[in-house]
């Protein structure tokens, strides 16, 4: 009878690990998305401390004579937001062919509603045109960007932050031009504070959502 | 020792049911209040931009900026929602994988490490 009691913690182990072998090659973890990284969720929130800032001192209406006093303070604020927008979208993102399929499902309206191909972006062209008028310097030229070559095979994967981020980075730019050439009024503010924190909580709330 | 294989998928389902719901559970109302609040700021800028327009208080490079701006937007949250749902996707399948791993260890009498997939 004592040999049945050695067989039994025996056969148990050769039972889970066929088993597990089974599984093993079917079933394994994924990662869809990049890692959480809190550093960049902290500058996240620094950076939206400064333009709320922005915002309070030109929400008054501000003239364009005192433009100069301001003038550091946009550019910081843009370098702050594109080396965020990077770093977001530096982060490595493996199991690319299954989040392709995700997002063959997923992305029907994307697919059926594509962007128009962004050559100059026309807006921010002008409003840098009309700064460098008022700051007499010379405009820069217009130059049209040749259009982007056929997609590649794997579509890279630009984190929705990062995407967040370069919108308020243009936003921000466009702020700083018009102030710069014609001052602003509390309306220019508060269509700018409306997107950017559009943005902005959005970059957020998909940075937080990686904490999982 | 048999396997009871009815206990044995009995235990599976519940183990990975009660996952599922987990997961899923507090991440649902985030997602959905999210989607509302940014539809409603979605909905309060074009408000914005169609008064400022109507005022003539825009530069033309403004005007031209805040109208593309609010295709931006509506794309931008139509990008962000498929990203979070990959996420959560994410979440559920390495949830079920571990209720796997973890049902059999009940089974087997045994703790069996998740292994992670090698692209």
């Amino acid at each position: 009878m004592s040999f049945i009691f050695r067989w039994s913690p025996l056969l148990r182990w050769t039972t889970s690990i066929a088993l597990a072998l089974t599984l093993a090659v079917a079933a394994c973890t994924i990662q869809l998305a990049p890692a959480y990284d809190p550093a960049l969720v902290n500058g996240m929130r620094a950076v939206n401390n400064d333009i709320m800032q922005l915002y309070a001192t030109t929400g008054m209406g501000v003239d364009k004579a005192t433009f100069p006093q301001r003038v550091d303070e946009y550019n910081r604020i843009i370098g702050a937001v594109d080396a965020l927008a990077l770093e977001s979208q530096s982060r490595p993102v493996p199991d690319s062919a299954i989040r392709d399929k995700v997002e063959q499902a997923l992305g029907q309206w994307l697919a059926s509603n594509p962007a128009p191909p962004m050559r100059r972006d026309e807006a921010l062209s002008l409003a840098a045109a009309e700064c460098a008028d008022a700051r007499k310097i010379k405009r820069a030229p217009d130059i049209t960007m040749p259009a982007p070559t056929a997609k590649a095979d794997t579509r890279q994967y630009v984190p929705a932050s990062a995407m967040a981020l370069k919108q308020v980075s243009r936003a921000m730019a466009l702020l700083r031009d018009t102030d710069c050439a014609h001052g602003l009024n509390n309306g220019e503010v508060a269509a700018n504070k409306g997107y950017t924190q559009y943005f902005v909580s959005e970059a957020l709330f998909y940075e937080n959502f990686l904490q999982r | 020792m048999a396997l009871d294989l009815t206990q044995a998928a009995g235990t599976f389902v519940q183990g990975i049911s009660s996952t599922v719901k987990t997961v899923t559970g507090s991440d649902i109302t985030l997602i959905a209040g999210f989607s509302q609040a940014q539809l409603q700021a979605l909905a309060q800028q074009s408000a914005l931009v169609a008064g400022m327009i109507e005022a003539n208080a825009f530069t033309a490079a403004e005007k031209m900026f805040y109208l593309d701006g609010l295709d931006q937007m509506a794309r931008g949250f139509v990008n962000t929602f498929v990203q979070i749902v990959e996420v959560e996707i994410e979440k559920i399948y390495n949830a079920v994988v571990k209720a796997i791993y973890d049902s059999i260890g009940n089974l087997a009498g045994v703790t069996l490490a998740v292994p992670r997939a090698a692209v």
